[in-house]
């Protein structure tokens, strides 16, 4: 049977949901947490961090973690925004 | 709710239909047959569907109370925590290490950790560690040549976990070259 799914991708936290039985349920994420930070970050190690763990890791990482990602979909790399945003070293290696 | 009400238009529907059958049977046209051999598929494999997410549901729920049997005390736990920070610090108040108010809150302390552990909440104390930014927060970051990058340098409060989740990530400044 097919399934309802809600995804609200929001500029700090996001979150998932599905309908079961006429109501939404919240679905959680792998820390137990009901809302996910949405953050993202490249590790030196090639390895990709999501949600909680990329944010703790925020300050060790500045230049490969990436949040409020939502403001910047639609738009290009070259686009003010993004350069306004990201024009002190951030993403630079993206 | 408007959903429920379409699924109940749509199921009388059916029934509609189903009632009809015998009256359609009585007539020797041959189309109808086709259409109750239809129904009959198309409300087995409705059953059958229904019996998948019935069986899906009870999985789901067995592991959603195996869940809150094993965090259930988290965020109990989490508000608990701030007084066992409180005892580590006033550990740290006192300046000689033979003192009687000190033992005293040196075991209360001790007995705290064992009441805890015997619930399977367990410290994170990441001294000499690498940084795991699934366990620990990085506050802040800090250059030193003795030690490699990404390695713990100080940890400002220690995590728990229970049950292998995080109830709170310690907090540690790391080193960056």
């Amino acid at each position: 049977m097919s399934k309802i799914i809600g995804i609200d991708l929001g500029t700090t936290n996001s979150c998932l949901a599905v309908i079961e039985g006429g109501q939404p349920k919240v679905i959680e994420n792998a820390e137990g947490g009901r809302t996910t930070p949405s953050v993202i970050a490249y590790t030196d190690s090639s390895e990709v961090l999501v949600g909680t763990p990329a944010k703790r890791q925020a300050v060790t990482n500045p230049k490969k973690t990436l949040h409020a990602i939502k403001r910047l979909i639609g738009r290009r790399f070259e686009d003010d925004v993004v350069k306004k945003r990201y024009g002190n070293g951030s993403i630079q290696n993206y | 709710m408007g959903k429920s009400k379409d699924k109940n238009i749509v199921d009388d529907a059916d029934k509609h239909v189903v009632d009809q059958d015998p009256l359609d049977e009585s007539s020797t046209d041959n189309s109808p047959q086709e259409t109750s051999v239809d129904i009959i598929q198309k409300l087995e494999d409705k059953c059958l569907r229904l019996n998948a997410e019935i069986d899906n549901m009870h999985k789901r729920h067995v592991i959603d109370i195996q869940k809150a049997h094993k965090f259930g005390l988290e965020s109990f736990i989490g508000e608990l925590l701030p007084v066992i920070d409180n005892l580590e610090q006033a550990l740290k108040s006192f300046s000689s290490t033979s003192n009687s108010d000190r033992e005293g809150i040196e075991l209360t302390l001790k007995s705290f950790e064992n009441v805890l552990d015997k619930f399977g909440i367990r410290p994170i104390n990441p001294v000499d560690e690498k940084f795991d930014p699934q366990l620990h927060e990085a506050v802040s970051v800090i250059a030193n040549k003795e030690l490699a990058d990404d390695d713990v340098m100080q940890v400002l409060q220690r995590g728990w976990e229970i049950n292998e989740r995080i109830i709170r990530p310690a907090r540690v400044i790391v080193v960056k070259n």
